[in-house]
């Protein structure tokens, strides 16, 4: 067994040696080819600027930021300000970049240029482990870089990114707080116009309204009883001026003769009235307090009636009676002077009524201004209310309004949240691409796969017979006699070894033209070592 | 060297001896003229040994001729199997042919044919009836007086176009064209071929006749010729030949005894004990 496998083993040394051509050829081919695609690549530099997000340096409980967004949000959005189509061609014009490629269209080079411009967010975690990924991460810093072949044209075009970024970052944030002061101001003077409207209406309303405003009520309701008084004060009078008038017609008639009856039958006449008034007054007054058959009623009502007979006897007697005839000028002075006093008595009665009648009206006017003062009162106290919350939100939206002018003096003097370059962009000495180490690791990778694919597959199509195992054992068997080795003559030996002499001659000579084409029309041979050592080291 | 000059002496012997009988043109002058060998291994057949090179024998592989080259062992090893084989079976005419060309059955055909010779009391024959592309005689670098041709055209006698060479001795005869033939399949079917068969087969002591024959799957000469021969080997080359190859022309083959194959250009290491 042990024979068996080191055979086996011999047989695939075997195998390997009478492959290696199939395996070196492609390999070769592979690494010399992808070597070369590799160091003809055009150098690419990276040049670019670390700028921190500085967060508001006066306390947050002093002054307030207008602008609030989170640093991440805002750099996105700045990002596509600074990108835009505008800003990059006429980065492009500045710096003449691209002038190699005049065939090339606008948007293509706009394209080109987003390309070759980086934002990076320099994030930190914030509370790790705490909760989800995204959301609790905190941009601190960001970076932003510009890809050339030229060093230089990378640093200048990175210098020229980062003052763009600082410049619309300024104006981004102090246009957001002149923004928010500008809405807030509208809104105050929008409010104090409504305020004004509603004063007018207010006072419009109490102008209207004005005798049945809630703080007439109580004047209205001294003015009701005093008229009331003065009516009964009035009645009163009447009364008066109707007794003194029969006291003065009955003096006349005694005067003219005293024996007309009739004088005191009238004034009689005039005192039962008088009582059946009173009476009648009680009575009434008392029919609210006691009931129809309590014992005053009745003694009222008995009385009521006596004075009524009373009465009716007392004015059939003065059928009799005849009135003073003032007219009669046959009269004598005493009779004038009693007709005089009489007139006198009725037009002061008359005046009397008169006032009565406009001080009832005047009463009439009074109890509906009471009896309105409540309907008002309500929408007083309405309006009243509404003007006290516009009053209010005027008066929120003002201390908003002066709070936002002090945070657009904030942004003004940059005192908010701020960008700061911490790092400004450099000339770079090393080009991020290509990675050639990293390329030419995967370029003898390839070479490595395609020769082994190579040296494989022709090892896998070749049915030919390889030992003598092949014809001895398997499908087809057949009788092996002997198996004669391969009969190497001394000329094919010299003749390979002078091959050989020449494949090495001429594996120098390609390696020597190799380098002196490298020297010349790709990078000085000592840089290149440098740059090699260097890769190595990394 | 001493064996040279054995040879270069024993071939001038041979010479002053054919002068000495010029006349001698029966069609069957090879069993007349056997006669004993002065050293008593048998009556062989009769024929000059003409003078080789060694160094042209090593560029053309014909190793057996130099002693102790490490090949030797695999043709002797080739020998023993054949002989054993063909004696126990009693078969005397064997042809070598291979798949395709340049599997190396030529050089084979000659380093056995050396070697078979180098039995004692073992005489061989070996005839080139690659007719198409004759190479026996270049690859020995020999240039004989008369070739195969003659004795098919009737114009020399058998024993006048063998002939041997020097490091062969007299055990081992060849019978070769120099020149390419344009219908080689009629030659091989004439009637003189077969008188020759017949005169080798009848000759004494018995000799092993090696025929060195083209490749079996490019043309029909092997297939006509199969019923004059005895059995077959089959040369296939490592890295050339492959096993479909191998097993058509065995179906070929099949109308003969088949010894086997003889797997030439291999670079398996054989383990060896000497």
């Amino acid at each position: 067994m042990d024979l068996v496998k080191r055979l086996d083993l011999l047989y695939f040394a075997q195998v390997a040696k009478r492959r290696l051509a199939f395996f070196l050829v492609p390999f070769l081919t592979f690494l010399v080819v992808g070597i070369g695609i590799i160091m003809v690549v055009p150098k690419v530099y990276n040049s670019s600027a670390k700028i921190l997000v500085e967060s508001q340096q006066i306390p947050d409980s002093f002054v307030k930021a207008t602008v609030t967004a989170m640093a991440a949000e805002r750099l996105e959005i700045l990002k596509q300000r600074v990108l835009t189509r505008e800003n990059l061609l006429n980065l492009v014009d500045k710096f003449s970049l691209f002038q190699n490629r005049k065939s090339v269209s606008k948007s293509e080079i706009v394209d080109l240029m987003r390309d070759r411009i980086n934002f990076e967010n320099l994030d930190i975690g914030l509370g790790a482990g705490k909760k989800g990924k995204g959301n609790d991460r905190l941009t601190v810093a960001f970076a932003v870089g510009f890809n050339s072949e030229s060093p230089t044209m990378a640093a200048k075009v990175a210098n020229e990114l980062v003052t763009i970024v600082l410049e619309e970052d300024a104006r981004n944030r102090t246009s957001a707080a002149s923004e928010t002061t500008k809405f807030l101001s509208r809104e105050a003077s929008r409010l104090a116009d409504e305020l004004s409207k509603m004063d007018a209406t207010l006072a419009d309303f109490k102008s209207k309204n004005s005798a049945m405003l809630p703080e007439k009520l109580q004047f209205s309701m001294a003015l009701l009883e005093r008229q009331n008084r003065e009516i009964e004060d009035l009645d009163r009078t009447i009364a008066n001026a109707a007794d003194q008038k029969r006291l003065i017609e009955l003096e006349a008639k005694i005067k003219q003769g005293t024996n007309d009856p009739g004088g005191a039958v009238v004034a009689s006449g005039s005192v039962l009235e008088q009582q059946l008034a009173k009476l009648q007054l009680a009575y009434t007054q008392n029919s609210a307090i006691y009931s129809e058959t309590h014992p005053e009623m009745r003694a009222l009502r008995t009385q009521i009636k006596t004075i009524q007979k009373q009465i009716a006897e007392a004015s059939a007697s003065a059928q009799d009676a005849k009135p003073i005839d003032t007219s009669n000028p046959n009269l004598s002075a005493d009779m004038q002077l009693a007709a005089e006093k009489l007139r006198t008595i009725d037009q002061s009665v008359e005046e009397a009524k008169k006032r009565q009648q406009d001080l009832a009206r005047a009463a009439e006017e009074t109890k509906k201004n009471i009896e309105g003062t409540a309907a008002v009162t309500a929408n007083l106290e309405s309006l009243l209310r509404r003007r006290a919350t516009l009053q209010a939100s005027s008066d929120e939206i003002e201390s908003k309004l002066s709070q936002a002018k002090l945070g657009e003096q904030l942004e003004e003097d940059q005192q908010a949240e701020r960008f700061s370059v911490i790092e400004a962009p450099v000339v770079p000495t090393e080009p991020v691409s290509p990675k050639r180490l990293q390329l030419v690791m995967l370029a003898f990778a390839a070479a490595l796969g395609a020769g082994g694919a190579s040296a494989f597959g022709t090892e896998f199509f070749d049915h030919t017979i390889r030992r003598g195992r092949n014809i001895t054992s398997g499908s087809h068997r057949t009788n092996l006699l002997v198996s004669v080795p391969y009969i190497k003559l001394e000329s094919e030996v010299k003749k390979r070894n002078l091959k050989a002499i020449y494949m090495l001659l001429l594996a120098i000579l390609a390696l020597a033209v190799g380098l002196l084409i490298i020297h010349l029309f790709i990078t000085p041979l000592d840089l290149f070592i440098y740059s090699v050592r260097s890769a190595l080291k990394i | 060297m001493e064996r040279i000059k054995e040879a270069i002496r024993l071939a001038k012997e041979h010479r002053q001896t054919q002068a000495l009988t010029p006349g001698s043109s029966s069609p069957m002058p090879v069993s007349a003229e056997q006669k004993p060998r002065p050293n008593g291994r048998g009556v062989a057949l009769d024929f000059d040994l003409l003078p080789t090179r060694k160094s042209h024998l090593a560029e053309n592989r014909i190793v057996v001729a130099s002693r102790g080259n490490p090949h030797i062992a695999a043709f002797d090893m080739l020998r023993t199997k054949v002989v054993l084989e063909m004696n126990a079976n009693g078969w005397q005419v064997a042809l070598m042919t291979s798949p395709t060309a340049g599997c190396g059955k030529t050089v084979s055909i000659i380093n056995l044919a050396l070697s078979i010779s180098r039995q004692p009391d073992q005489n061989v024959v070996l005839i080139d009836l690659d007719l198409r592309k004759p190479r026996v005689i270049s690859y020995i670098g020999v240039s004989p007086k008369y070739e195969l041709q003659d004795v098919l055209n009737g114009e020399v006698a058998l024993s006048q176009a063998l002939f041997g060479v020097d490091i062969g001795g007299p055990q081992l005869a060849f019978l070769a064209n120099k020149r390419p033939l344009e219908q080689p399949v009629e030659a091989l079917v004439s009637r003189q071929m077969q008188d020759i068969l017949a005169t080798l087969r009848s000759s004494m002591p018995r000799p092993i006749v090696l025929i060195d024959m083209p490749p079996v799957l490019m043309s029909d000469d092997v297939i006509a010729f199969l019923p004059q021969v005895d059995c077959c080997l089959l040369a296939v080359a490592e890295g050339q030949s492959t096993l479909k190859e191998i097993q058509n022309s065995e179906k070929l083959l099949s109308g003969t005894n088949q010894l086997g194959c003889v797997l030439t250009k291999s670079t398996e290491k054989v383990q060896t004990y000497y």
